[in-house]
């Protein structure tokens, strides 16, 4: 509950319209994609810098939690108002300020949808890789918030590699500038890549610094048919070890292929037991002999056959079917448990067997799709939380899933971030002093603990409310 | 009742149907309201996430509840990329039809539908009172079709410029009459196409005779009842769906065809849903006969018979506006570059950023009169990157945005429906 002279602050700083306590105004930003749900004290829009800096002051002063949202499309929970507190909405910071292409940089508010960014710096022939498959609706600021990947990565990293420069406020309302303009720089702390994935609790972004790279000239994107995932994921090692080089490696499993089609009809093979959605860019002669070498490749290993895609349109619309992915399972139930694990490359094989197993075990559908380059997968596990045993089921089987892939050597989270659905498990990965030096560095940035709290880290205390949240019913 | 395949009848069903929506995000890529404010209420999981709340008695009733849920152009652009398949656009609308059972209509909303909807009884007179009263009120634009208001009343305050009434209406002047031979084609004339823009209703019908049709035009025809669907008169939309269907059925057409692709999609899709199960074959006609002139032609004929009728409004560089109905409701997007192909002389600018909505979505260019001027303003940005002398489409409702967003921004196109640039009738 925030007190009516707080509201009266808040209000003198943004102006009546953009700032709400509305009930409809906080059921719209107590949710995001995740679709668990929780009700913040008000909903703030600032219009600038300034704005938020006077918030965070006021936050800082009074206090009262604050939560940094962009377009409340992530994966994880890290825009929900687990605390209350007032949400931080940054759609009206969406400007792109500068593209400057002689030195391919672009400075861009944290409110900027990224495909609205890619398609501004592409029509001045410049190329900003990272793309999410939210890309039309997601922002930049998310995007730095949860160092966010995309089927490019493989080739071209993630946001973490793009982020020349922030400029950010911390919970004490001060604003701070990090790192640079240029294409290096190395002078003090790299407090740039320290907030980069910092899930907005370490500072809020007020400005995001870009590099961009010239737009290759040229693309094509391949479509491999394998029978077994096991086959077209030894083609993945070979592909990337042989230095073939492509942009993009995504796969998908029978069932997201059958699902896809299902919701796009785009002419998927339902048969398949495996694709291979693969893109390689830059010169042209460079493009058409790797492709020729990824199909003969592909074939090599056992693929059924390997289709080029002819016009832009053609592969357009394969990758619109890659994106589509995530919604359209969907139809397979109500409801995702969506889990974004990371293992080596060579190791995809196993875990997708072991994701089976446990699938079968615990009576649940999981499908796989995603990042096969990087050996990034997306768990998706369809069910319906209105079904209590389903739910302790699933509870089950994430926790084998998030074992089984420490046990490979992997990672919880490739490119989701923690948020709170990973939160109560960061133990499997962070050992004691670990967590302990991230612990210091909340602490340094944060002491009052105001900005976007109840993520990452988790009290002892709070662990049996987020997993009751996630696990006891849709609405507990 | 059911609407769009789901049962509304009971309360459960309701919330079952809002629980399908997962918060996944995939409609705030395409809606056109949300492009412009970046705001959740603006959007379908805003809005869905809203009347759930309000289906489980977590939210009562306020003005700002009913604020968002007027605030939706209902241009299907959501339903059509949710891969959930949940039909916003029709819960939506049961929403306000519950709204307005409880009398929660915005009276701008009321005005604007009861006035449509009276305007089949007073046709004549109405058309005629209606130009008078603009003669006085209004002064004409030159080069325009729209009219600007000689001083500005308090309540149209922000609205300056309103399409202007013709002299005459057009069933006035055609009223009853079967023209030509050959397989017989009920015309829909709709509205604008009645008491705004007679002279489109003119061309449709003469392309359809020279291509070897049977017009027939009902002299009883009215509103197709979309608008008062859209503010949730469901009954008045309803009377409406059985008044036309009798009056075309008695016809004897076989087909139904409308300029309009608003109106085309109403009677096709929202009208066999309104005469429900007691008028099965009426709305088996409907479903089936009923088409836009664009779907009706391509479907139709060969292309080398259109060409034959068609004429050339001498080098034009032209842009395509596709309404959202059309593509939407009816898939209709590659029937109208297939006719501008037809056309010598004719060449077709696409305008860039895929498929952007013109903002006007009927009611809501009156309840959300500012949204809607935003919302053309960036389809009028993107038509003045790509510089073309005439825009065409195959919406009235989008035909009269486009108009005003011409003369907004100081464009200087001429606007046309696309029937007027396959009969060559493009005005320099």
């Amino acid at each position: 509950m925030l007190a009516r002279e707080t509201v009266r602050g808040l209000v003198k700083i943004v102006g009546h319209r953009n700032c709400r306590t509305d009930p409809e105004d906080l059921i719209c930003y107590g949710y995001d994609a995740t679709d668990l749900r929780y009700t913040p004290d008000a909903v703030v829009f600032p219009a600038d810098a300034d704005e938020l800096v006077a918030i965070v002051r006021l936050a800082n002063e009074t206090p009262f939690y604050l939560i940094p949202r962009g377009a409340g499309s992530g994966m994880s929970g890290g825009s929900l108002p687990v605390k209350g507190g007032v949400v931080l909405a940054l759609s009206r910071m969406d400007r792109i300020l500068s593209v400057d292409p002689e030195n391919l940089v672009a400075v861009a508010e944290p409110g900027v949808v990224t495909g609205h960014l890619q398609a501004e710096v592409a029509s001045q022939g410049l190329f900003y890789p990272p793309d999410p498959a939210s890309l039309a609706f997601c922002t930049i600021g998310g995007n730095v918030a949860t160092c966010a990947g995309g089927a490019r990565a493989l080739k071209y990293g993630v946001t973490k590699d793009y982020v020349i420069g922030l400029e950010a406020v911390l919970a004490s309302g001060e604003l701070v500038h990090t790192g640079v303009q240029t294409a290096k720089g190395v002078v003090g702390y790299d407090l740039t890549k320290l907030l980069v994935g910092s899930e907005g609790t370490l500072a809020i972004i007020t400005k995001v610094v870009l590099k961009l790279l010239p737009q290759p000239e040229s693309r094509r994107t391949l479509l491999a048919v394998f029978d077994r995932l096991g086959e077209a994921g030894a083609a993945v090692t070979r592909i990337i070890t042989m230095g073939l080089r492509p942009s993009a490696l995504e796969f998908m499993d029978k069932r997201s292929i059958q699902c896809v089609e299902d919701y796009l009809n785009t002419g998927l093979p339902r048969e398949a037991g495996a694709l291979l959605l693969i893109e390689v860019d830059g010169v042209r002669e460079g493009v058409i002999r790797h492709a020729e070498g990824i199909r003969t490749l592909c074939l090599g290993q056992g693929a059924r056959r390997v289709d080029l895609a002819e016009t832009e349109e053609a592969a357009e619309a394969l990758w619109q079917a890659r994106r589509a992915v995530s919604p359209a399972l969907f139809k397979l139930n109500p409801h995702k448990v969506s889990e974004d694990i990371t293992v080596p490359r060579s190791r995809i094989p196993e875990i997708v067997a072991k994701l089976e197993e446990i699938g079968r075990n615990h009576r649940l559908i999981i499908l796989c799709f995603g990042h096969a380059g990087d050996g990034n997968i997306h768990v998706n596990i369809m069910i319906n939380r209105n079904d209590p045993d389903e739910l302790s089921r699933t509870e089950q089987a994430v926790n084998e899933i998030f074992q089984a892939t420490m046990a490979l050597g992997g990672t919880l989270s490739g490119e989701h971030g923690i948020g709170i659905t990973k939160a109560p498990y960061l133990g499997m990965e962070i050992d004691k002093m670990g967590l302990e030096a991230m612990r210091r560095i909340k602490e340094a940035f944060d002491p009052k603990g105001i900005l976007n709290p109840g993520k990452i880290f988790l009290e002892a205390y709070e662990q049996a409310a987020v997993l009751s949240k996630l696990w006891k019913g849709r609405y507990a | 009742m059911f609407l769009g395949g789901m049962n509304l009848s009971a309360p459960s069903e309701i919330i079952h149907e809002l629980e399908r929506c997962s918060r996944c995000g995939s409609c705030m890529a395409v809606c056109p309201v949300y492009r412009e404010t970046g705001e959740e209420g603006m959007v379908a999981r805003g809005k869905l996430s809203l009347m759930e709340a309000h289906q489980k008695e977590e939210l009562f009733h306020s003005r700002k509840f009913q604020e968002l849920i007027e605030a939706c152009l209902l241009c299907s652009g959501c339903v059509n990329h949710c891969a959930n398949g949940v039909r916003a656009d029709d819960l939506i609308q049961w929403q306000r039809s519950r709204l307005r059972q409880q009398g929660r209509t915005s009276w701008t909303a009321r005005v604007a539908t009861n006035f449509l909807e009276a305007t089949g009884r007073w046709s004549r007179l109405l058309g005629q009172a209606g130009s008078l009263a603009q003669a006085l009120l209004c002064k004409k634009l030159p080069a325009d079709s729209g009219l600007q208001l000689r001083f500005s009343l308090p309540v149209l305050s922000q609205r300056s410029y309103v399409p202007k009434l013709s002299d005459t209406s057009f069933l006035a002047m055609v009223s009853g009459q079967r023209l030509g031979s050959g397989t017989k084609v009920g015309l829909f004339v709709g509205c604008v196409g009645n008491y705004i823009a007679p002279q489109i209703s003119e061309a449709i019908v003469e392309l359809l005779l020279r291509t070897g049709f049977q017009v027939i035009i009902p002299a009883d025809q009215r509103c197709c009842g979309m608008a008062a669907w859209a503010s949730g008169d469901t009954a008045a939309a309803a009377a409406l769906a059985e008044h036309n269907s009798r009056t075309f059925l008695e016809s004897g057409c076989r087909w139904v065809v409308s300029g309009c692709g608003t109106c085309s999609t109403h009677l096709r899709i929202r009208m066999p849903e309104l005469l429900g199960e007691p008028a099965h074959d009426a709305a088996r006609f409907f479903s089936q006969h009923a088409l836009d002139l664009l779907a009706f032609i391509t479907r139709e004929l060969r292309p080398e018979r259109i060409r034959r009728e068609l004429k050339s409004p001498g080098p034009l560089k032209l842009s395509y506006h596709d309404p959202c109905h059309l593509r939407y409701h009816q898939a209709v997007f590659k029937e109208p570059r297939q006719l501008l192909a037809l056309v010598p002389r004719v060449e077709l600018a696409e305008l860039p950023g895929g498929h952007q909505c013109c903002g006007h979505g009927g009611l809501f260019n009156v309840s959300n009169y500012r949204l809607s001027t935003r919302i053309v303003g960036r389809k009028m940005a993107q038509v003045k990157q790509v510089g073309p002398e005439a825009l065409a489409t195959s919406c009235m409702g989008c035909l009269l945005q486009l108009q005003e967003g011409n003369w907004r921004h100081g464009l200087g196109l001429t606007v046309h429906h696309l029937v007027e640039v396959l009969l060559g009738r493009v005005t320099a």
